[in-house]
């Protein structure tokens, strides 16, 4: 990857993370459990993380209109700035938070435990 | 000496006269512009009207075809075929990418056909890694990407039924 595919990957990441955190996207469960989708009308960004002994690497992949793979970053790339991996490890836990809608269900739980 | 507004020498007057033709030119002037404009517009509807009929009728011809790909999934996916599931699915994406190719770029209805192909895409691939990882049974790993593709396929059915019921209209 040249450098500059690699600000244009960064730039893409602190968008989503923005995007996400105010709620103007939202993340898509997928076939694998890992794995979280948010699709524009042209492009497909899949945000992962890969098996591994603890956590593994996290990756995000962006497929073009036609389907194939533009580009992939992951935290297992040597990348050289510790803020692109940890945007990356914060991006997947937003995707897997919107995917899952883990907020609502807490407060769901938390209303059903007032409740009672 | 008090001259009244229309006591004026002939030179005068035909200062005025002037004036008016002046006005009168403007307003034709005005019109005709507002009769090419109208025209313009009308030009410029019929092209795109013509260009999303023959979208459709391109994507109708390429229905089927998607059509009988998504009957291989189901029935790869029955037989727990993953090798073959893994192969429809990677042709899913590449012929929904001919077809997104196709669609019209105006208005919510192309944006909603082409961003639920761009779902099915992106879920496709991700059914991949699923069944790369080679635990679960074949219809558990590709299940949501199967539904997202019969989705895109029937609003894409639905579309092109449309385009062409709007099309035989306009003949009659």
């Amino acid at each position: 990857m040249t450098p500059e595919t690699f600000l244009r990957m960064k730039r893409i990441v602190q968008k989503l993370i923005e995007q996400t955190e105010i709620g103007s996207i939202e993340w898509k469960l997928t076939d694998d459990e890992k794995s979280f989708l948010h699709s524009t009308s042209n492009s497909s960004i899949v945000v992962t993380r890969r098996r591994g002994a603890l956590a593994g690497p996290v990756e995000l992949t962006v497929l073009n209109k036609l389907g194939r793979e533009v580009e992939t970053i992951s935290t297992r790339q040597t990348i050289d700035e510790v803020d692109a991996k940890q945007e990356l490890e914060d991006l997947w836990e937003l995707a897997r938070q919107s995917a899952l809608k883990v907020n609502e269900e807490l407060d769901q739980v938390l209303e059903e435990l007032d409740e009672e | 000496m008090h001259r009244t507004w229309y006591d004026l020498f002939w030179a005068e007057w035909l200062g005025v006269l002037g004036f008016l033709i002046t006005l009168g030119g403007f307003g034709v002037a005005l019109r005709r512009l507002r009769k090419l404009r109208l025209a313009a517009e009308a030009a410029r509807d019929a092209s795109l009207l013509t260009s999303r009929e023959v979208a459709a009728k391109q994507v109708a011809v390429l229905v089927p075809q998607l059509i009988w790909l998504a009957d291989e999934l189901d029935s790869s996916i029955e037989t727990n075929d993953r090798t073959l599931t893994r192969h429809y699915l990677y042709n899913w994406r590449w012929q929904a990418g001919h077809v997104h190719g196709l669609l019209p770029d105006s208005g919510t209805r192309g944006e909603s056909l082409k961003r639920n192909l761009q779902d099915s895409i992106g879920l496709a691939f991700t059914a991949t890694t699923a069944l790369m990882e080679g635990k679960r049974p074949v219809l558990d790993a590709c299940k949501r990407a199967r539904e997202s593709i019969g989705t895109s396929l029937n609003d894409l059915s639905l579309w092109v039924g449309q385009e062409s019921a709007h099309s035989t209209e306009r003949i009659k």
